[in-house]
Parts: C-alpha cells; structure tokens; sequence
C-alpha cells in the first residue's frame, strides 16, 4: 500500500507533454516521369498539385512537401514550483522538386525523404 | 466545494511558472548528408554543373532566392540549444504571488547553422558555392553540450 502510495505521490510529482504535427500529405513518387520528356500538364496530372511553385530566370521549380514535427517535454514538480523543465523539439521534412524550362519540360528532379527513414 | 475546487484549479494553474532549472533543444530537418555533399563534389568535379544537377545530388533546396543575375539555392540545418539557470521566489506559489526577484539568473543560448549556398546564373548554370558550417564546431558552448548530450541520451 505504501509502495503504490509512493508511485501515485511520485507521479503527481512529474509533468509530460508530448506534440506532434504532420502537415502535407506523402511526397508523390516520381515513377514514369522522364528528364527531357515529361511536360508540367503531364506531371501536374500524374502528381497533384504541388506545395509550392517558384520562379526561376530559366524556367520553374514546382516543390512537394511533408513537414514532421516532434516536440516533447518533461516537467519535476509542476505544482507549486518547477524544479527542472526539459524540452526538445525536432523537424523532419520530405520533398520533392522538379525542375522545369521555360517551354515546361522537365528538366531536372530532387528528392529528399528525412520522415520515414528516421522512424517519423 | 466550489470553494475548495477553485482553490485546487489555482494551485494546478500555479504549476505554469519557470522552472529553476530549464534545458531547451531544437534540431532542425538535414538539410544535406554527407552522401549528397559527396556526390555533389564528385559532380562538380566532371565539370560545369547545372541546376538540375545540383537538384539531383543536394535534393531540393530550403529555399530559393532570386537575385538579379539568377538565383541562389540554399541548404540549411539548425541546432538550438538553451540552458537557464534562475532562482526567484516568484516561481513559488502557495496562496499569494511572492515578489520576482531574480536571486540568481544564469542563461546560455547557443545556435549554429549549417548553410551551403549554390549560385546560378540566368541559364541555370553553376557559378559557384559558399559553406558556413556551424552546428559541429561550437562543442565549446555548454548550452550546446547540454542539448547534444540530451539529444544523444535521446536516441
């Protein structure tokens, strides 16, 4: 009894928040696309819409994005005054770029998938 | 009741002053790996390089700025880390608010970046990069070894 007093006291003692927030769905695969070929309609039907579009002097760069975020926290003695408070926060991003010219041919592809190769 | 309820509401609200001792740790996406950065490099060195070059060895960019003669590809990662040391009777609260008066008060931020910019011409051709690499070389700063050392225990 005294045991599970003791657990219960210790408990009230200590504070945890954890938060998470996704925004963007998954980042579309690239399959079928091909350099030199593939025109911004095609790509633009087979993908979606993208996250962003930004202009470049020598054609467009259409961008997909998912961004992860982790934060989480611990507090000692959170009544009546906070001994220690800890906290750490982390971000993780997917994204696709793909590159187009001036006529809307894809020229160029980049990719980065930081979410699920780290356990996100 | 009410009484005694609205009573343990102010207690439990009172829980949401500083703490004595605070660590505070961000770290942000990579922006590249060492593997990109190699393959850059070796690209770089078959000759001139172009922007879907770059976009296919670093991956895309944090962000793109547009300069007058082209643009520029930015490659960024972040490390923030905060350690606060602060005593002060005000964070104790029992039935009235005691003064803030900070006995000791001790704070140390440190953030680092890790940049790598790309330069392009009108064309998209490559005209040059600049690296700033800050995120493992301030290891002398304690707020950073506080926050790599949490985040180690972290993993």
């Amino acid at each position: 009894m005294k045991r599970v007093a003791s657990v219960i006291a210790l408990g009230l003692l200590c504070g945890c928040t954890l938060s998470y927030t996704e925004i963007g769905i998954r980042v579309p695969e690239t399959d079928g696309l091909e350099i030199g070929r593939s025109t911004k309609p095609e790509v633009l039907e087979a993908l979606g819409a993208p996250h962003l579009v930004r202009r470049q002097f020598d054609g467009e760069l259409y961008t997909w994005r998912r961004t992860k975020n982790r934060r989480r926290s611990l507090i000692l003695l959170p009544v009546y005054v906070r001994a220690f408070y800890y906290s750490d926060g982390e971000s993780r991003r997917d994204e696709l770029s793909l590159l187009f010219d001036r006529e809307g041919v894809l020229r160029g592809i980049g990719r980065r998938l930081e979410t699920e190769e780290r356990g996100g | 009741m009410l009484r005694v309820a609205l009573l343990l509401a102010a207690f439990l609200l009172a829980g949401c002053a500083e703490a004595i001792f605070s660590i505070d740790s961000y770290r942000s996406h990579d922006a590249y790996t060492e593997a990109s950065l190699r393959a850059f490099m070796e690209r770089k060195a078959g000759g001139p390089v172009t922007k879907a070059d770059v976009l296919a060895t670093l991956g895309p960019p944090i962000r793109v700025i547009g300069e007058d003669t082209g643009e520029v590809f930015v490659y960024r990662r972040l490390a923030r880390d905060n350690r606060t040391i602060d005593l002060n009777p005000g964070m104790v609260k029992v039935f009235i608010s005691l003064p803030s008066v900070p006995i000791y008060f001790d704070s140390e931020t440190s953030g680092r970046d890790d940049t790598l910019m790309v330069f392009f011409d009108s064309e998209g051709m490559m005209q040059g990069e600049s690296v700033n690499l800050g995120v493992g070389e301030t290891r002398q700063s304690g707020a950073a070894l506080v926050g790599e050392g949490v985040q180690e225990l972290l993993r």
